[in-house]
């Protein structure tokens, strides 16, 4: 039984195609999910929204993360984790383009990420995961994230010049 | 609009909350951009930050029409044809703040600020 934790990410878009495919996880592992704005409801805990900084306990607490393809994927990643990640689909009115679907394509191929596809194969990928996580993490490590100070530097820059010769 | 999240992280600061927009629904627009106006003459920012998405497209033609520069902070799982709201901020931006190298081409006005997450 593995630890599960569930998030469709903070936007306005549903996302029941996911929600109402993790049923058969909740019957063998112990599942929380984040729900969003999704009509169906788990047979799990869950909750439309937890904070940011629940949502960061909830990740380390988790042994396997299923996310939609959003940034939240890179949040599990720096938790040196290899989340489970589900795109969302403009055609099947769950977000209003397809970035996440290029995202997920563009990931799968280079980056530690489980794509699934097809929903109803999220207990496969599930019992996949041990596995595929110690691969992931050892052949596919993520570039660092940009340093505090250089983002702090590179924005006092910028606004400064801006303000400076109003040259905008 | 409020989520927990946005709600947890902004406690301690002043917000006027605004509902989300989108190209779908162009009609809420041109009001969203009046009261745009009169928050930003009201709290005269410097500069305007966002990373979006839809209710920036308001704010980012108010800026405009009051002379204050905007930075469009373009998110980090965009990696093809970005959104309309992306693309009319990016335009209306004195620049574009991009999370990878490989998005330095896309804007003509693009800075590296790196991955933040």
């Amino acid at each position: 039984m593995s630890r599960i934790l569930v998030t469709v990410g903070m936007g306005p878009w549903p996302f029941d195609r996911l929600i109402g495919a993790i049923a058969p996880l909740c019957a063998d592992h112990e599942v929380f999910a984040q729900t969003g704005t999704a009509t169906v409801r788990p047979p799990c805990p869950h909750r439309p929204f937890v904070s940011f900084s629940e949502l960061q306990e909830r990740i380390d607490a988790a042994d396997v993360v299923i996310t939609h393809a959003g940034n939240t994927v890179r949040l599990v990643q720096r938790a040196h984790k290899v989340p489970v990640a589900v795109a969302r689909q403009a055609g099947l009115g769950e977000m209003g383009n397809d970035h996440q679907v290029h995202y997920l394509r563009m990931e799968e191929v280079n980056g530690p990420v489980m794509a699934v596809w097809d929903v109803t194969r999220l207990p496969e990928a599930i019992a996949a995961h041990g596995e595929q996580q110690s691969r992931l993490l050892r052949e596919r490590p993520v570039e660092p994230a940009a340093m505090p100070g250089h983002i702090i530097e590179t924005l006092d820059s910028l606004c400064a010049r801006l303000v400076r010769s109003r040259d905008y | 609009m409020p989520a927990p999240d946005t709600t947890a992280l902004l406690k301690d600061q002043r917000v006027h909350w605004e509902p989300e927009q989108s190209a779908r629904r162009p009609l809420p627009m041109p009001a969203a951009v009046i009261r745009a106006v009169r928050i930003l003459r009201a709290e005269h920012p410097d500069v305007i930050v966002s990373a979006g998405s839809g209710v920036a497209v308001g704010v980012f033609i108010a800026a405009r029409l009051v002379g204050i520069p905007a930075l469009w902070l373009e998110t980090f799982n965009i990696v093809d044809r970005p959104g309309i709201a992306s693309r009319v901020c990016g335009k209306l931006a004195a620049a574009v703040l991009v999370q990878r190298p490989a998005l330095l081409a896309s804007w003509p006005r693009a800075v590296l600020l790196g991955e933040l997450y």
